[in-house]
């Protein structure tokens, strides 16, 4: 999806990682971890493109897959062996196995090889952080972008709205777009007064909130993790 | 149905269900895990009078049996009440006496005899559990349900030595307690009735007792 | 997913009073259920919960015989209903045999699952619900919309409307008012019945035990002051030991609304004693499958491992935005969704699956440590499998599929999709995506790997 939508967000990811002291490149033949399908139940398709990223992946030598997205990386680690079995293809199960084991999420890969120092964070800066579904659930990183976000220097907001569901949901913000755009206002409309900006580290969610925030007038701007720590 | 013909359906379809990859079942364990509180308890007495009082029970001490009058003649006071039905609970035993001396005309329990008009009930308890401020009533024992149930207002006299720390000390135990199996209704009651149904407000005094009382005797 | 769900969904949202009620009550349950945590090991005894009724259901046949065979020998007499019709005849037929006009129920999710009460007063019986939120429901003609509490979608202004319709004085907006008049009208009720019905939250198999949590006392009154008592039982609602018992319920009262007991924690075994004054003098034990055995054997048997806490439903941030009653089902929010298509087996009901962003709440909030997220993906699986989505959709997920598992058809796509005007590619925003949001400028439109490649990173 940043490669797609948000090109910038994989450049800050790109140079933080740098900053950080790491070698990055992107696998060529990594496509997408086939999340959308999976959740809308198509899991023949989902395999199928995740096959192709799976097999990609394995052959790279790197010594940490760092995603960038919350969401992906819980599907590959999490949802990944699953898929594989629900589709009957065995092996590839235990190869997502093993490939999930070298995954780390990018706050969460951050926040264990720190280094990154503090970033040019203006004086008055407060981050309502959003805690992304996957991530926070299925993931269980929580303390890791906040811990980095004010490592870099930034103030958070005390935002109660901020583990709620922003009611993105793939293809639910489509089915049930009067509930999806319900959800992403509860969260808005308890934002505090005094933050500067609205952070999260899954693009989707971002989008999401981003977009409503656009039709609503709200002149609040929403940035990736990686945008606040590449400052 | 038959039982078998219930049954049947339930056996053949109970072949071992697909074991999920994402967030599988952990085996059963050998013995159920007991029960760890963040708060450690002194004592169960302290610990069951704080509990239950902050669920809205009136909660008394008496040394002896003695003692529980001044905490009747209290009662009857605060309460209005002009009469009582009173169990055949051993812990209150002999106190109809008592109660006619201090005015308050006792109803029998027993069969037949409508005690919905009667202001008090007053029953003995099998025990008490401290965590969660809860009295126990065994119909067996008290003869009857009614008496810790139909009347506004319920007087429980339980013994300390009988106070226990916490539902475990109940229901892992019951065999030992029960050995020819439970009474046939045993109800552990944790303050007054109550009800948030309205606009979550909680409403105290619904179906069942208003007010509660416990005396505990012997400390 | 069919029109119905979404057009129910909508009217939901359009009424703020109904919201402002939902979010009010299931944060207020969640806040208790937070700060009532007294355990230090409630990780520890969800984990063994969710393995202990895995073990109880994987062995239920078994199970089910022992608490019959105990409750038999205390005296209880034991029916065995197939589905919701032989349940309702079981139970009519009790109340007809002892000539019952007057029923008194305790709140059972079951018993409205069943349909029970319509069957009932077909019968020429009047039947009475004694639980508040269950009485207001009946008297306003409602179905439940949160089972644990069924009226809670209602204002206290609306529970004054509702009581005065059958008030001799008008009756005010308060709470205690309300109750009190509810207090007294169902006094007389539970002095005059011919027979109490109950649900049951637990059955421990090894003494023919029934279990009932209640708060108002109406639990204790229907099982002690008329003579006959029928309990309806869900056949998965079941314990084998006490030990188990003391595990479930130290998690089922603490999960459902943050208290450690519920007020009246009633444990009856067998119908009354001799020496006993009072208790009903015959008990009967209605156990209850009604399509629970679809479920046995799939990757949905887990789903009986639910003990009825409504925990799920109370942080759920969909059941938030549009409340029971848009599930249209006795059992809404994360289990109700699971629950309502899995129960009738016929297909009806899977769109329920799509009223969630599988967020996870409800794994997290679970004290059986269900992953209801997992079984919702399940059902979708299912609906996909079927037939549900529509030939595009199909098609639409059956090209991206070929496209994206190509990484040249890959890269073509995304570079085809990356031109534009900088706003974001319309081919990748559906338009039903932009009512209510307005589609943000791309950040960046350039190749990113081609950048990272040529050095320009």
């Amino acid at each position: 999806m940043i490669e797609t939508l948000a090109p910038n967000v994989g450049a800050s990811v790109v140079r933080v990682l740098r900053n950080a002291g790491y070698d990055v490149h992107i696998p060529d033949d990594v496509t997408c971890c086939g999340q959308p399908a999976w959740n809308a139940g198509f899991a023949t398709e989902a395999a199928k493109v995740a096959r192709t990223s799976m097999e990609a992946l394995a052959a790279d030598d790197a010594e940490t897959i760092v995603v960038p997205a919350g969401s992906c990386a819980a599907m590959i680690r999490v949802y990944w062996p699953e898929l594989f079995r629900v589709t009957g293809d065995e092996d590839a199960s235990l190869t997502a196995t093993s490939v999930g084991e070298k995954v780390m999420e990018l706050t969460e890969f951050l926040a264990e090889h720190s280094g990154a120092g503090p970033a040019e964070s203006p004086d008055d800066a407060e981050v309502a952080y959003h805690h992304s579904c996957h991530m926070l659930r299925e993931l269980h990183i929580e303390s890791a972008p906040e811990a980095v976000i004010s490592e870099a220097g930034y103030a958070l907001s005390d935002w109660p709205m901020g583990r709620q569901c922003c009611g993105f949901g793939g293809t639910f913000s489509l089915k049930l777009p009067e509930v999806s755009v319900a959800m992403a206002d509860e969260k808005i409309d308890a934002i505090p007064e005094s933050a500067t900006c609205l952070a999260g580290s899954d693009l989707s969610c971002l989008i999401h909130l981003e977009a409503r925030l656009a039709h609503r007038g709200i002149d609040l701007p929403v940035v990736h993790t990686a945008e606040l720590l590449d400052q | 149905m038959e039982r078998q013909a219930f049954l049947r359906p339930i056996e053949t379809a109970l072949t071992a269900p697909p074991v999920s990859k994402s967030h599988p079942i952990p085996p059963a364990p050998a013995e159920i895990p007991e029960l760890v509180f963040i708060d450690p308890m002194d004592d169960p007495i302290t610990t069951f009078a704080d509990n239950a009082a902050g669920l809205g029970v009136e909660v008394r001490f008496a040394a002896d049996r003695a003692g529980l009058v001044p905490i009747i003649d209290e009662l009857a006071r605060n309460e209005a009440i002009e009469s009582a039905v009173l169990s055949f609970d051993p812990e209150i035993e002999g106190l109809e006496s008592t109660m006619v001396a201090l005015g308050i005309e006792v109803v029998p329990f027993g069969s037949g005899v409508d005690i919905a008009q009667v202001d008090l009930g007053v029953t003995g308890a099998a025990g008490a559990i401290a965590r969660t401020g809860s009295i126990v009533v065994d119909s067996s024992r008290a003869g009857g349900r009614g008496a810790s149930l139909v009347p506004p207002v319920h007087l429980a006299v339980v013994e300390s030595a009988a106070i226990d720390a916490t539902t475990s000390d109940w229901w892992r135990s019951m065999a030992e307690r029960y050995p020819s199996g439970p009474p046939s209704q045993l109800v552990f009651i944790s303050g007054p009735s109550r009800s948030a149904d309205i606009e979550q407000t909680l409403t105290v005094g619904v179906h069942g007792p208003k007010r509660v009382w416990v005396a505990v005797v012997g400390r | 997913m069919t029109a119905n769900l979404r057009s129910r969904t909508a009217t939901a949202l359009g009424n703020p009073g109904l919201r402002k009620a939902i979010r009010d009550a299931t944060d207020r349950f969640t806040t208790h259920r937070e700060e009532g945590l007294d355990l230090a090991n409630f990780e520890e005894l969800r984990r063994a919960a969710r393995a202990t009724r895995a073990a109880i259901i994987a062995d239920l046949p078994r199970i089910l015989g022992t608490f019959a065979d105990a409750a038999e020998g205390v005296g209880a007499e034991v029916h065995w209903a197939g589905d919701a019709a032989e349940a309702r005849a079981i139970v009519t037929g009790i109340a007809t045999a002892h000539g019952v006009e007057l029923a008194v129920k305790a709140k059972s999710m079951l018993t409205e699952e069943i349909e029970l009460n319509e069957a009932l007063e077909t019968a020429g019986i009047e039947v009475v619900e004694t639980d508040l939120g269950e009485w207001i429901i009946q008297l306003a003609g409602q179905k439940p919309s949160h089972i644990i509490g069924p009226s809670l979608h209602l204002s206290k202004e609306d529970v004054a409307e509702i009581f005065n319709r059958r008030s001799d004085r008008p009756l005010p907006a308060d709470p205690e008012a309300l109750c009190a008049f509810a207090r007294a009208s169902l006094r007389e009720k539970f002095l005059a019945a011919d027979i109490g019905i109950t649900g049951c939250n637990f059955a421990v198999a090894e003494t023919g035990t029934v279990i009932l949590v209640t708060n108002e006392g109406n639990g204790r009154m229907v099982t002690s002051l008329p003579p006959v008592h029928v309990v309806v039982m869900g056949m998965e609602r079941i314990v084998e030991t006490w030990d188990q018992l003391d595990l479930m319920m130290n998690l089922l009262p603490r999960s459902a609304t943050g208290q450690k007991l519920s007020v009246y924690t009633t444990q009856v075994t067998g119908p009354r004693r001799s020496g006993e004054t009072d208790g009903p003098e015959e008990l009967h034990i209605v156990i209850v499958d009604n399509g629970r055995s679809n479920l046995l054997g799939t990757e949905f048997q887990e789903m009986l491992n639910c003990i009825r806490c409504g925990a799920c439903l109370n942080v759920c941030p969909v059941y938030r935005q549009i409340g029971g009653h848009a599930y249209e089902s006795v059992y809404s929010g994360p289990m109700g969704a699971v629950l309502t298509p899995l129960l009738a087996a016929t297909g009806t009901s899977l769109d329920l699956a799509g009223a969630s962003t599988l967020c996870g709440a409800c794994y997290d909030a679970c004290p059986v440590q269900i992953p209801l997220q997992d079984l919702l993906l399940s059902l979708r699986r299912i609906n996909a499998d079927t037939g549900g989505p529509a030939w595009s959709e199909r098609a639409g997920w059956k090209n991206w599929a070929r496209a994206w598992s190509r990484p040249g058809m890959y890269r073509k796509t995304v570079t085809a999709a990356r031109r534009g005007s900088g706003a974001l590619p319309a081919g990748l925003v559906p338009k039903g995506w932009r009512s209510g949001r307005t589609v943000p400028e791309a950040r960046g439109t350039y190749d990113l790997r081609k950048a990272l490649r040529d050095g320009k990173i």
